[in-house]
């Protein structure tokens, strides 16, 4: 079994996925004969042919639009958005009508489709090739956004979107598409959606993230660790419907949390964690819960993301001040 | 192998002319060194280098207008090509690689919402434990009587009522002004002066009028500093000498909100009666005002302390170096005193001094205080 990026475990969960199951079609923006901007698909169109994985036009709402119809049609469509900032121009498709299809019918219908698309800072990309909205899907009933940051969760967590059957949006942090590798059985053994990962158990300090975030805050969890504070690292994978037990749960063991994420502070997904702690779990808080998060501003371009994107230092910091709070 | 080529510089701009290399053909460079500069038509920019690498080859020269995607640099990648899909390429920007492979392991719901921790027994809100912060109260002594255990501000109110805690009134306030000197001088008189206090009754005279005590007892000390010169001193125990004065400089201690004060009245011997109870007045109101400057609290060789007017009988004032001696009066009363063979009513000033004993015999000290006492109820 050899070590593969979190892009070749992308790959290969499509792969698996067109292999094994006929309905699974991947339509999307240069992913055919191009293999992707990323190369996610790359190898997909020579081995399945044009068929199942289709070159679209340059029209986001359309491969929106296209997908709710050939999910709602019994095909299992996983569409590419290349940037995030290119999905804005999908919202229609997607609120109106592929959030609520199942409500819509009654429950006759269901709406089987991902969405995938690569987000986040860190790839000194211009501007509309940096963002982290994920609050605004995990905002829409109907919505399940899930969130890979690892090679082995981006296939198992993949392959288990494609299987749901209602829609994922399945957002891919780009910035670690190829940072660093993992041993990934290619099995089409899927990871539970709605569940967050404990990455790291500690009994000091819950700090919780998702994403690209999730390195920074497990090597802040590792320098803590020489300075006797035992940090546990809580992967939140699925960031709509939060999986707030496994959250409750953490923090009534160590009474403190910080939040990271790479997302603007105001109404991230850190807002609600952070609200749902306030309402359920009070009682076990010993200090204030605290964000570690990206500014309330357009990503910088790339000389200055590095200042943007959450720091290992600063998420130490904000792990001090809550550790010293009382 | 991979080949460079130049990125969109953004603003629309189609393509740009090369101003110079950075680097040369075989140099290694690292992820975001800058690699040449180019000239656009607004401005000349540092073009940053997506790989980690050796350059094998450079594809144009200084002076050349390169378009948008044309291959600038050629590669030699850090690591080498693996089998298998790899391609760093992306249409925007640069995807940072890497060979480190993480161990990861997969675990859901493993924590359980159970009371692991001491603190975590005590089920209370944060705004109860600030309280219990402010009052000193230690939660796991106090009983929690809310719904489901939960520990309310009442039980906190009610265990500290019932406890001896004090409510602090200022939270370890630091000492300013006249009190941190006060603080200073008297720690440093304490642990160098060898105190002897000797106190004995004044009774005073029934054939005189007392018009003004204190002015009184200062003409006896400077008196008395006449018979015994050696309490008029300065002692200077680090350099081992001591310093006689003919002239006495009369500390006298005036107690104020900000801290003890020491106005000095200069040469009090060659002043008059009426001058001492002006110099006096005026101190008064210097230290009332905060009007006291430091020269004016400097230089004492003796101190006269009159705590008498609040209230006390006898007390062991202490010594501040580098004075040798201080007089303490209480208060002036009527008391039973032996005249002959009789008890008579007499009125009894109550004198305590304490002298350096370093610099200062007890005989010294009686005199003095004899020789004072003799003035004080001297008939005149």
């Amino acid at each position: 079994m050899d070590e593969i990026t979190l892009i070749e475990a992308v790959n290969r969960a499509l792969a698996w996925a067109l292999n094994t199951d006929p309905d699974v079609i991947l339509i999307g923006e240069d992913i055919g004969k191009n293999g992707g901007v990323f190369r996610a698909t790359i190898g997909l169109q020579e081995r399945f042919g044009a068929g199942r994985v289709r070159d679209t036009p340059l029209s986001e709402n359309l491969i929106a639009g296209m997908s709710v119809g050939m999910a709602s049609m019994g095909l299992k469509p996983v569409a590419e958005i290349q940037f995030m900032g290119f999905m804005y121009a999908a919202f229609d498709q997607i609120i109106s009508h592929a959030s609520r299809l199942r409500h819509r019918t009654r429950g006759r219908l269901t709406c089987p489709l991902v969405i995938r698309s690569p987000y986040g800072a860190g790839i000194h990309a211009p501007e509309h090739h940096s963002e982290s909205t994920e609050a605004l899907f995990a905002h829409i009933p109907g919505l399940r956004v899930v969130i890979p940051s690892s090679p082995l969760k981006a296939y198992g967590l993949l392959l288990a979107a494609i299987q749901d059957k209602d829609p994922v949006i399945f957002l891919e942090p780009s910035r670690i598409y190829r940072l660093f590798k993992q041993v990934v059985p290619d099995n089409g053994e899927t990871l539970p959606l709605d569940t967050c990962f404990i990455s790291r158990e500690g009994k000091d300090i819950s700090l919780v993230s998702w994403g690209a975030s999730l390195r920074e805050t497990l090597e802040a969890a590792t320098q803590l660790s020489t300075q006797g504070i035992e940090a546990e690292v809580i992967d939140v994978a699925t960031i709509k419907p939060l999986d707030m037990e496994t959250i409750l749960a953490s923090v009534s063991k160590t009474g403190r949390c910080v939040i990271v994420h790479e997302a603007v502070k105001t109404l991230g997904v850190g807002a609600e964690i952070a609200a749902r702690l306030a309402e359920e779990g009070l009682m076990s808080l010993l200090a204030p819960i605290k964000r570690v998060t990206g500014y309330d501003t357009v990503v910088p371009l790339s000389r200055l993301e590095h200042c943007y994107i959450p720091s290992v230092e600063r998420i130490i910091g904000a792990v001090h001040e809550t550790m010293t709070f009382s | 192998m991979s080949i460079f080529k130049l990125p969109d510089l953004g603003e629309g701009l189609q393509d740009a002319e090369i101003v110079h290399w950075l680097v040369a053909v075989g140099d290694t460079v690292a992820l975001d060194q800058p690699l040449l500069a180019v000239e656009t038509a607004k401005a000349i920019v540092e073009v940053p280098s997506p790989f980690q690498g050796k350059i094998k080859q450079l594809h144009a020269k200084p002076g050349e207008v390169v378009n948008i995607g044309a291959a600038l640099v050629e590669f030699e990648l850090a690591e080498d090509p693996q089998e298998g899909i790899r391609d760093t390429g992306t249409v925007a920007g640069a995807v940072a690689t890497g060979n480190t492979v993480v161990d990861e392991p997969i675990i859901t719901r493993q924590v359980t919402r159970e009371v692991q921790k001491n603190h975590q027994s005590i089920k209370t809100t944060p705004a109860v434990r600030a309280l219990a912060q402010r009052l000193n109260v230690d939660l796991s002594l106090v009983t929690p009587t809310g719904p489901e255990g939960l520990l309310t501000i009442k039980d906190v109110e009610l265990f500290f009522s019932a406890s001896d805690s004090r409510p602090i009134v200022t939270d370890g306030e630091p000492l300013t002004g006249a009190r941190r000197v006060m603080a200073q001088a008297l720690s440093h008189a304490h642990a160098q002066v060898v105190p002897v206090t000797l106190s004995e009754d004044a009774i005073l005279s029934s054939n005189r009028v007392y018009k003004d005590i204190t002015v009184d007892i200062i003409l006896s000390i400077v008196n008395a500093c006449k018979a015994e010169p050696a309490l008029n001193a300065w002692y200077h125990a680090e350099a081992g000498t001591r310093q006689l004065f003919t002239e006495l400089n009369l500390g006298i201690a005036m107690d104020s909100p900000e801290g003890l004060r020491v106005p000095v009245i200069k040469k009090v011997n060659t002043l008059s009666p009426e001058e001492i109870r002006r110099e006096l007045e005026n101190y008064k109101k210097a230290v009332a005002d905060k009007t006291i400057l430091p020269a004016q609290m400097q230089g004492a060789s003796f101190v006269l302390s009159n705590f008498g007017k609040f209230t006390g009988r006898y007390a062991n004032p202490l010594v501040v170096p580098p004075s040798v001696a201080i007089l303490g009066c209480g208060q002036l009363r009527k008391m039973p005193v032996v005249k002959g063979n009789t008890i008579e009513v007499g009125t009894v000033l109550p004198l305590s001094l304490t002298i350096d004993h370093r610099v200062i015999t007890g005989g010294e000290a009686a005199r003095f205080l004899r020789s004072l006492i003799q003035t004080l109820v001297a008939d005149k």
